[in-house]
């Protein structure tokens, strides 16, 4: 069982993930639209460039309903930190920390240990705010509560993880770049049940995506490309 | 036109259902909007219609649904598998409900320029109504607007001879005012400028196209415009009912008409939808293919000729305070925003904005062909324009122009609901009363504006 | 306005029922005195002259015989009237004044042609009974457009701020519960308000300011 579910399952979760996005994208490219839906005012500057501005700072939420722009621009930005900080988990950069004199483990210590927090609080405010108000409570479904809830228990491991009982990241690197080597031959499958939940969980997630609202980090860009472009 | 007979029963359900399927081919938006709504509510929150009265069917996103969770459930794989647990649910086969739902949205699209991911939810109603259309569920008012446009290429329903009269009348008026004879050119071949008004426009409140006339006499033009004795009225409800076949059907006389005119510019009047659909679906989605002639709008136009310095006005004609109402297939679907601020502050006194507006603006209340229906009346009165009168109210102007026959009649309306203190009109209207031809502005009676 | 109530006017000794938009309904009622009663509530104060009855006679023919309602381009047309004659013969407009006069009804307007019943006429001011001291009569006669009228006469630069429309929002709900007009004590409390908020907005004071802009009757 543990062979199937920790080294065939995660090859399984990425196909899944990189077929169902690939699609998507591909359908979305491949349908027609006649005629043009542009939004005005366009924006000054390129339509590229204001997409990227719309990703990364949420402006047109801002101008609407800054409290959920508070919440959810955090909890995004929270979240691209915490995809980033994973990154080390599966490969180390010594030489850029050594060029920057900064000491990874303490640096990754504290800023991760931060953002865990932070978008624990934010994805309880959204949860909370599907509840409290009614024009968010009429359109909340099961999907929504799933997402949300999903990503918190995801959140809640990890953080369980850094704060709670000592554990040991090397046997978890070595795990996984045995993994992506394809080096099935003394492999150490790690025991710690928290991480065994985190890392199912994760994997739920990533194949969630593609069939869920969470695909829109991707649709966005094509979304935003039909109102803004001229 | 869409069904004569109302579909019932099974045959109902299944047209419904493959409707909504065959979304999967297009167009594009609609297909994204079906699987893109992150479902935050933002919308709900910016929408004129929810604003007035927050019934559930009005949030926009539960209005959306009746569409999008009929595609879900059979047309993606989540939620062929997982039904309900994905957003999924079936046509439960009402569809006077869709009706309902989809002539309570206005499409004024200020959901999209709010919304995180700039989803469209006019598009969604449109294809509601569409469908509606397509089993003859579209409500009568509607189906009799498109009807006379088909059948004589004007929502009024008027004669090409009727149409002249009308324009002869406007000679005299302004002759009256002017004392010289300022031409209307019907339907002469080989000038440059195709006129294609809303019909309210020359038969109902004509001051927008004196206006015209005018700026045409005073740059020496008056040989170089046209108007067809046929083609007079770019209203197109299809855009309203949501049938691309009657959109497209009521569209392509004008079109041929202005080749036959062998113009080099239609140049469209003071109709927000009609120029929307002109320049942003017929001319960028080559309807016809490629056209010999441009679209223009005659906003645009008449202030690009205050800009240059060849227009002057007497102020004085127009005392009252005025500002300005953003239609919204103007602003926020076409961009004319600062034109027609433009022409208001060369011709009028006292300009004063109203907040918000632009992009932003709110609906009237009366948009997407609602303003049409007065069996709705109650709905556009008390509901979806309740913030657009504060708006207003706080401007204190006395005088509201506006580029679009629908917001006319809305306010209008309004007006007459709510004991409102300001008039209505046009924004060449402004113009026609200030405009100095040979130094002299129009001599009218009563044109005394406000309260 | 409800959706069922009924509207009546009475000329003379006969009483007529209208529709909801208040236009004569069923049109087979209309007789001249009908023609001059309305004229009367369309703000034609000196009775209706030749020129009134060539239009209105005019209309009742298209309207009977015809079955039609002429668009007002035409309708002046056909009558060689100018725009600003016909606005000066019914103040209230075209389909408000003239057509509703003539006794056509809305709904036969509205099918025949939905453009009909659009039209860009200005609305005469409203008269408001006022009390010697010039306070509202009738507090449902009260509407937004009287609030704004009297904040003209206090040329306030903001105009009407919804600061405003919430203490007015106060003294009518008030009123309207109790009958009773609140003390300055009642009102200053329940609004968060202090005196010198309460001058700012009401340059009149409590009395001649808020609760006469609010519509309350005071009879002082």
């Amino acid at each position: 069982m543990d062979v199937f579910v920790f080294k065939i399952v995660p090859f399984f979760t990425i196909l899944i993930f990189i077929l169902g996005i690939s699609y998507r994208f591909y359908t979305w490219k491949k349908t027609p639209q006649p005629g043009a839906m542009t939004l005005f005012p366009v924006p000054h500057e390129s339509t590229s460039l204001s997409i990227i501005k719309e990703v990364v700072f949420f402006p047109s939420l801002f101008r609407s309903d800054k409290t959920l722009w508070g919440f959810s621009w955090i909890f995004h930005a929270a979240l691209a930190l915490i995809f980033i900080g994973h990154v080390r988990v599966f490969t180390d950069f010594p030489a850029l920390w050594k060029a920057l004199s900064i000491d990874a483990d303490v640096m990754s210590a504290v800023s991760g240990g931060i953002v865990g927090i932070i978008i624990m609080i934010a994805a309880i405010l959204l949860l909370f705010r599907r509840f409290g108000s009614k024009r968010v409570r009429e359109i909340s479904g099961f999907p929504d509560y799933f997402a949300l809830l999903l990503i918190l228990a995801i959140v809640v491991t990890g953080n369980l993880m850094r704060f709670g009982e000592h554990f040991d990241l090397q046997i978890t690197r070595e795990y996984f770049s045995q993994l992506f080597t394809l080096s099935f031959a003394g492999m150490e499958i790690p025991q710690n049940p928290t991480f065994r939940l985190h890392f199912l969980l994760a994997q739920l997630l990533i194949i969630y995506i593609p069939f869920s609202k969470m695909l829109h980090f991707g649709g966005i860009f094509f979304t935003q490309t039909l109102i803004k472009r001229t | 036109m869409g069904n004569k007979d109302k579909v019932t029963g099974e045959g109902l359900r299944k047209s419904v259902i493959d409707s909504i399927k065959a979304i999967d081919k297009g167009p594009k938006v609609l297909k994204l909007y079906m699987d893109m709504c992150a479902r935050c509510g933002t919308c709900a929150e910016v929408c004129p219609v929810y604003y007035g009265e927050p019934t559930e069917l009005r949030n926009p996103v539960v209005r959306s649904d009746l569409i999008r969770s009929v595609f879900k459930k059979h047309s993606t794989i989540s939620g062929k598998i997982l039904g309900a647990l994905a957003g999924a649910k079936d046509f439960d086969g009402d569809l006077q409900k869709f009706v309902d739902a989809f002539y309570e949205c206005t499409g004024c699209r200020r959901c999209a320029t709010f919304c995180p991911f700039g989803i469209d939810n006019s598009v969604i109603t449109r294809k509601g109504r569409a469908i509606a259309d397509s089993l003859g569920y579209t409500p009568e008012t509607m189906k009799n607007v498109v009807k006379t446009s088909l059948e004589t290429c004007n929502t009024d329903g008027a004669s090409p001879e009727a149409f002249k009269a009308a324009i002869d009348f406007l000679e005299e008026e302004m002759k009256d005012e002017h004392g010289i004879d300022i031409k209307i050119p019907v339907d002469v071949v080989g000038t440059d400028y195709f006129y294609v008004p809303p019909s309210g426009d020359v038969l109902v409140n004509p001051e927008a196209t004196t206006g015209i006339a005018k700026v045409f006499y005073v740059l020496g033009m008056q040989d170089k415009w046209t108007m067809s004795s046929k083609c007079f009225d770019g209203a197109n409800y299809g855009l309203f009912t949501g049938n691309d076949a009657d959109m497209k059907a009521d569209n392509k006389p004008y079109v041929d008409e202005a080749k036959r005119l062998g113009v080099k510019y239609m140049f469209m009047g003071e109709c927000g939808h009609a120029y929307r659909i002109m320049k942003m679906m017929m001319e960028k989605g080559k309807w016809w293919g490629e056209l010999p002639f441009k679209v223009i709008n005659c906003m645009e136009w008449t202030a690009d000729r205050i800009k240059e310095g060849k227009l002057q006005f007497d102020k004085s004609k127009n005392p009252m305070p005025v500002t300005y109402h953003d239609p919204c297939n103007f602003g926020r679907s076409c961009g004319i925003v600062e034109a027609p601020r433009i022409i208001l502050k060369a011709s009028c006194q006292d300009f004063r904005e109203m907040y918000p507006n632009r992009g932003e603006n709110w609906c009237c209340g009366g948009g997407g062909g609602l303003s049409a229906m007065d069996d709705i009346r109650e709905f556009r009165m008390k509901v979806s324009s309740v913030k657009k009168m504060e708006q207003i109210s706080d401007t204190g102007a006395e005088y509201l122009a506006t580029a679009c026959s629908n917001c006319k009649r809305q306010f209008m309306q309004l007006i007459e609901t709510h004991n409102a203190a300001f008039a209505i009109g046009g924004v060449h209207d402004m113009l026609s009363r200030a405009i100095l031809i040979n130094g002299k502005a129009a001599e009218r009676v009563d044109w005394e504006a406000g309260g | 306005m409800t959706q069922t109530e009924q509207k009546t006017v009475t000329f003379g000794d006969k009483t007529y029922s209208l529709d909801q938009q208040g236009f004569l309904d069923p049109p087979q009622q209309w007789d001249e005195d009908f023609a001059n009663g309305m004229a009367e509530i369309q703000g034609i104060y000196g009775g209706l002259t030749k020129e009134h009855w060539d239009l209105i006679w005019y209309l009742r023919k298209k309207f009977i015989e015809e079955e039609t309602v002429p668009v007002v381009v035409l309708a002046c047309a056909d009558n060689n009237l100018r725009l600003s004659d016909l606005r000066f013969l019914f103040p209230t407009g075209y389909h408000r004044g003239a057509c509703r006069i003539a006794g056509i009804n809305y709904d036969f307007m509205y099918s025949t042609n939905f453009w009909l019943t659009y039209e860009t006429t200005t609305i005469p001011k409203e008269d408001y009974k006022l009390t010697p001291h010039g306070f509202l009569e009738d507090f449902d006669q009260w509407n937004e457009r009287f609030a704004h009228l009297i904040i003209r006469e206090w040329k306030l630069s903001q105009g009407l701020t919804d600061r405003h429309r919430e203490i007015i929002g106060f003294l009518r709900d008030f009123f309207r519960r109790t009958k009773n007009i609140p003390t300055v004590y009642e009102t200053c409390k329940a609004n968060d308000l202090d005196l010198d908020e309460l001058n700012e907005l009401f340059p009149e004071g409590y009395h001649r300011g808020a609760c006469r802009i609010a519509g309350l009757p005071i009879f002082a």
